[in-house]
């Protein structure tokens, strides 16, 4: 355990230096002095104030190491579109030899080595709390990802999201129930119920997404030029859903399973009956759980609009409604997943009993 | 097609939850009120952190009791998400001083119009940032404290005469339970997100690092990590937090007082 957290520290403290990796060149600041700037006024009519800073740094790789820097950079008090630096941030930059001196441009900041150290504090706290069972979700995420980037790798983007993404969907559910549940008869009876339910969405996707009014595709966040929008969008949809159907089939296979699990007669009623209270009990929190996480995502965009004088109907027509759309069909998979894994594990469970008698 | 597919929503949940689905839709619909409430309060310009703390507290001290009533689930699991929040709130504060994710990613800077959107802003947009990212994990975080916290309750009804350290130990092994779900969805949620952006990096020839690196991807994937990250903390503290309330004697009075006092209403009310 000790070993773990000394390799875990270990890499942290790798990724946070590893500026030799880079072909860029890498300038560490050490000393930041502000002036302030004369005020500009928005669109609304607001005052916003603006600074200029002098930064001081080193250069921390490549052939130039160790020379002292000095660059320029002007931000605003809100750093909607400028950041204001300190000192000891790490910034990609171009070296050059400018009329006057050397002209140092910033390319961006080096967020790398916080981005992984969060990740490995994750894997470190999972593999630390729950041991083996956190081993294996750990090895479900990793083979997850693995498949993402194999597939974007082999497969042209046009033909993965008009046919092909349906097999990344069921290898995503195979993969993780049989990863994170085992290899259980409750197991497969989950992933049948997800895989049903997950036609179900795509059915009702087609019915009303494609063919009422039409989504505006072009205002979504981080379009580029020739991308097929309506197909990557309908695989976002059901991509975002599916991890909550399975939480649902999970949930509801187990108690199946436990409450069958006696070994006396099969009560169809009164199971339907604690599994309805069941499904009652969880369908409100995990709706939720989705509202929470999408529309938080927006919420810095929403703000600048609704601050820079847009309506709320067109912040909600244009931005909103890409989370909106993720999120009713993620609720509306975890609602049907209940009846659907209920229906599968008592098929299931009735087919046990009779071959067991 | 929006309405439509809302009313569909609310239809089903009421076909399977009954009653109580149509609960949990108005719960769902008072959250969504509220969250409007809130932007609009920090769109006026209060500020962010005492809408966060406030909102935090609501959520929390009204939305609990009123999902599991007034009992030492609630209870507990109503501490160790305002711990855990605490914490949560002070890590992500400390690595958004760093990371420089501040605003307008740098593809929005480029695709979007954004002369509207750069200039003249008001807003604290440091601190809206940490609202976002803390209000994204506070539903995911909820939802497992009281699940772990209903289960241990179900446990101690069945099994009375528990040690502080068996109920402790029970508690943990529904999280491992249901942890890995709970992560799956998280991520899942977060793979729909951010489809787009990994698209748009492949398709203009970025690499690997420069996306590791990028102000979106943080933007997005972080907010997933950190949320990933609160629940697996907040599984050991409600059990903890639980296993220890129940034993102590002080707690198990208190809870004993509420009900009677339901009772005595109950009766008084017939």
């Amino acid at each position: 355990m000790l070993l773990g957290a000394a390799v875990l520290i270990a890499l942290c403290v790798f990724f946070m230096n590893d500026d030799a990796l880079y072909h860029q060149t890498i300038v560490r600041i050490t000393a930041v002095t502000d002036e302030p700037l004369s005020a500009t006024e928005g669109m609304n009519g607001v005052l916003e104030a603006r600074y200029r800073q002098t930064l001081t740094g080193v250069v921390t790789n490549g052939s130039e190491k160790q020379t002292t820097v000095t660059l320029q950079n002007n931000y605003s008090q809100s750093e909607v579109s400028t950041i204001k630096y300190r000192a000891g941030d790490k910034l990609f930059v171009q070296l050059g030899q400018g009329d006057n001196g050397q002209n140092v441009s910033v390319l961006g900041v080096k967020r790398d080595g916080w981005l992984l150290s969060t990740f490995l504090i994750f894997l470190g706290t999972m593999c630390l709390l729950y041991r083996g069972r956190g081993c294996l979700i750990l090895l479900s995420l990793m083979t997850n990802l693995a498949l993402i980037c194999l597939t974007l790798n082999f497969c042209s983007i046009d033909s993965f999201f008009e046919w092909q993404w349906p097999i990344l969907i069921v290898l995503f559910c195979v993969v993780t129930q049989l990863l994170v549940g085992g290899f259980h008869r409750q197991t497969v009876g989950a992933i049948l119920s997800t895989l049903s339910t997950t036609l179900l969405i795509f059915l009702l996707y087609q019915l009303t997404v494609d063919r009422g009014e039409v989504i505006p595709y072009e205002m979504m966040e981080d379009v580029f030029g020739s991308a097929p929008l309506e197909t990557i969008y309908r695989f976002s949809v059901i991509a975002g859903s599916i991890g909550a159907i399975m939480d649902v089939s999970v949930t509801i296979h187990s108690a199946v399973d436990k409450l069958t699990d006696s070994g006396e007669d099969l009560n169809v009623k009164a199971t339907l009956a604690s599994l309805r209270n069941i499904g009652a009990d969880i369908m409100g929190t995990m709706i939720n759980v989705l509202l929470f996480s999408y529309i938080s995502g927006s919420l810095s965009i929403i703000l600048l609009k609704l601050n820079s004088g847009y309506t709320v109907g067109s912040v909600f027509s244009y931005d909103l409604i890409f989370d909106y759309v993720r999120f009713l069909f993620g609720a509306i998979g975890i609602v049907l997943a209940i009846p659907v894994s209920e229906g599968v594990a008592l098929l299931i469970c009735r087919k046990g009993h009779r071959c067991g008698a | 097609m929006i309405l439509l597919l809302t009313g569909l929503l609310l239809g089903l949940m009421v076909l399977v939850g009954g009653e109580r689905g149509f609960h949990s839709f108005v719960f769902l619909f008072v959250n969504g009120f509220f969250g409007m409430v809130g932007i609009c309060l920090l769109c006026c310009g209060i500020s962010p952190a005492a809408i966060l703390v406030i909102g935090c507290a609501v959520f929390l001290a009204v939305g609990i009791p009123l999902q599991n009533g007034c009992n030492l689930k609630s209870l507990s699991a109503m501490l160790a998400t305002g711990l855990i929040l605490v914490l949560m709130g002070a890590a992500i504060s400390a690595v958004c001083l760093h990371v420089h994710i501040t605003g307008l990613s740098e593809i929005q800077l480029k695709e979007i119009d954004n002369s509207y959107l750069s200039s003249g802003v008001d807003l604290d947009m440091r601190a809206i940032l940490l609202v976002s990212l803390v209000w994204g994990e506070l539903g995911a975080l909820m939802d497992t404290s009281i699940t772990i916290a209903s289960s241990m309750n179900e446990i101690l009804a069945a099994h009375p005469n528990l040690t502080e350290r068996e109920l402790r130990s029970s508690g943990l092994q529904i999280g491992k339970n249901i942890i890995g779900t709970t992560v799956n969805t998280l991520v899942f949620i977060a793979f729909g997100e951010t489809i787009m952006l990994c698209l748009l990096y492949i398709s203009n020839g970025y690499s690997l690092v420069m996306l590791i690196n990028s102000k979106s991807f943080f933007q997005q994937f972080g907010g997933i990590l950190f949320s990933c990250q609160s629940c697996l903390l907040v599984v050991p503290l409600t059990a903890a937090i639980f296993a220890r309330m129940a034993v102590s004697a002080r707690v198990t009075a208190w809870t004993e007082k509420i009900r009677k006092r339901r009772e005595r209403r109950g009766s008084s009310d017939r």
